[in-house]
């Protein structure tokens, strides 16, 4: 299927342009817009070819978070600045670079996927990691100088308080998926316990500004702290104890 | 000067106990996803809520669960008592905007949520677990009947869902994948977790007359004896076919169209659509259910409120 292919393969030059013009600061919002278009593009057509979303295999699925990365770029492309843009850049241009590694073949998903309860836990989740990225690129900003604290401090809790409200619904479907599909909303996974994990992380987060310290450098730590946990659950759990959820 | 009782309350419900509590969980979480063995190991944990296996008898090498429970327990008092006090005084800005009530609710969902899972840790269950055919099945105390069934295959022919009628105890429901059978309120429930064409019998030609014989039966005819012992698949060759006895001989494998003389022969298998379900229960279902109905009414009225910072929790 070299056709559609193609629009994720001009969206992966339109994300590696979005990058050396963030590097060069003279980014455009188009850009990561543009790319995004095209891989939803593709997403659309291979979901009409199997007659549902299309999160069926690692390939889809690193496809989608990139989808997910160019479209939180978008929207907050003016909140944010080039340290925090070229974080999503970066992470675009590695997670959209990855699918070309993955077979692309189209599959179906399994009985126990065909329900609208993972329809939406997992672009909600991505959506909630998404912003939970945003969050920690609005650290880099500040660190970088590029913010003040009262501008970084509004920035981040807007991207962890969205993040955590989407993150939330992620977790409610996700949750009654488990009981209407197999019976148990937890199980003693990896992947299931770092999402929890990663929900009272940003939860904890969320409440930071009641802590009566210095915001800024806390904040940048929690943010990238965030980055990590973002990062063990979506990927890294694949390689922990054997997680069924692996990829 | 504020009593030793008022202090201890005012810690117990701050926020920052809530941040020093939300990183320890985290940090205990994070031990337990390297502790826990391989999900596909023997030794693994049931793949369940219950709390059994860290209680019956416990042991140190479960030492962050019960440090967890530990952690949460003193978390849903923080957060019970954080709520419940800026709620009652309504003391906090912008008391009375949607995102204060909003921010209150997704509070009692969580308390709620964490509730529930506690009644789930003492009561779910795999109750029972069963291959149910046309023929009465019984599974924990309740007779099931599968009495119809149609899988739908997606395009390339690979399993897209089933459709299978259940009778249990009463009359039948449809049910598919992710469309459990709701027993007893919603604490008890039927999963359907497997469907297929199985082969169950086989059909012989004895005499010239066709007869179905189930494993365990025989049909004899003049001096010839046929007993079907079992239908399988051929653990070397890999086909399908019946371990028979002929004439209290011994056993042996044949496959379609094997002959005995000139009256005996097996001429087919007999397959029968069979579903396989999990009976499960547990009593903090309902309550997760109202937790998160709560907790996404709490999300709801946060986005249709005006944008302002607001909590329910006392800095």
């Amino acid at each position: 299927m070299p056709g559609p292919l193609l629009l994720r393969d001009t969206a992966l030059v339109l994300i590696g342009l979005w990058l050396i013009l963030e590097v060069l600061g003279r980014s455009r919002r188009a850009l990561p817009a543009a790319a995004c278009a095209l891989i939803v593009a593709l997403l659309a057509w291979r979901g009409l070819q199997i007659g549902f979303v299309p999160l069926t295999n690692k390939f889809e699925s690193f496809v989608g978070f990139t989808a997910t990365l160019t479209a939180v770029a978008t929207w907050r492309f003016e909140a944010s600045e080039r340290p925090g843009r070229l974080l999503l850049a970066v992470l675009a241009a590695v997670f959209g670079g990855t699918t070309l590694a993955f077979d692309p073949t189209l599959s179906y998903p399994s009985p126990l996927l065909y329900t609208g309860w993972y329809l939406a836990h997992v672009p909600l989740s991505f959506a909630g990691y998404g912003l939970f990225i945003a969050a920690a690129g609005d650290g880099l900003d500040h660190w970088a100088g590029h913010t003040s604290p009262e501008r970084f401090g509004q920035r981040q809790e807007a991207n962890v308080r969205t993040g955590l409200l989407l993150f939330s619904a992620a977790m409610i479907f996700g949750s009654v998926w488990g009981v209407v599909s197999w019976g148990a909303w937890f199980l003693w996974d990896a992947k299931v316990i770092w999402s929890l994990l990663s929900w009272f992380w940003f939860a904890t987060f969320a409440h930071l500004r009641y802590w009566p310290i210095a915001p800024g450098p806390v904040r940048i730590a929690f943010g990238l702290v965030g980055l990590v946990v973002v990062g063990i659950t979506y990927v890294g759990t694949s390689f922990m104890t054997g997680s069924i959820h692996s990829f | 000067m504020p009593s030793t009782r008022r202090r201890l309350v005012d810690g117990l419900a701050s926020s920052k106990l809530a941040i020093v509590l939300g990183v320890l969980a985290c940090g205990l979480l994070a031990i337990s996803s390297l502790a826990v063995p391989d999900p596909r190991s023997k030794d693994r944990l049931p793949f369940s809520e219950s709390f059994e296996v860290f209680l019956d008898p416990v042991q140190a090498k479960f030492w962050w669960f019960y440090a967890l429970v530990a952690v949460f327990s003193v978390y849903t008092l923080n957060a019970t008592l954080g709520t419940w006090r800026s709620w009652s005084a309504r003391r906090a800005p912008g008391s009375r905007d949607r995102r204060f009530w909003g921010t209150v609710l997704m509070h009692l969902g969580l308390i709620g949520a964490l509730g529930a899972h506690l009644g789930a840790g003492l009561t779910a269950a795999v109750e029972d677990t069963a291959v149910v055919s046309a023929r009465p099945t019984p599974v924990a105390g309740r007779t099931l009947v599968l009495t119809a069934y149609r899988p739908v295959v997606n395009a390339d022919g690979s399993p897209r869902t089933a459709i299978a009628q259940v009778e249990v105890d009463r009359p039948a429901r449809t049910r598919s994948y992710n469309q459990p059978q709701w027993l007893d309120g919603l604490t008890r429930w039927l999963l359907l977790q497997g469907a297929e064409e199985a082969t169950t019998g086989a059909r012989f030609l004895v005499g010239g007359e066709p007869v179905d014989l189930a494993p365990g039966e025989t049909a004899e005819r003049d001096t010839r004896s046929l007993a079907l012992l079992y239908v399988s698949v051929h653990p070397t060759l890999r086909s399908p076919m019946a371990r028979v006895a002929v004439d209290g001989g011994t056993a042996q494998w044949v496959p379609v169209g094997a002959a005995f003389g000139e009256d005996l022969a097996l001429v087919g298998l007999r397959t029968e659509p069979v579903v396989s379900v999990l009976l499960r229960r547990n009593v903090g279902v309902p309550i997760l259910f109202a937790s998160m109905a709560v907790f996404t009414l709490g999300i709801v009225l946060f986005l249709g409120g005006r944008r302002r910072v607001v909590s329910p929790r006392e800095p």
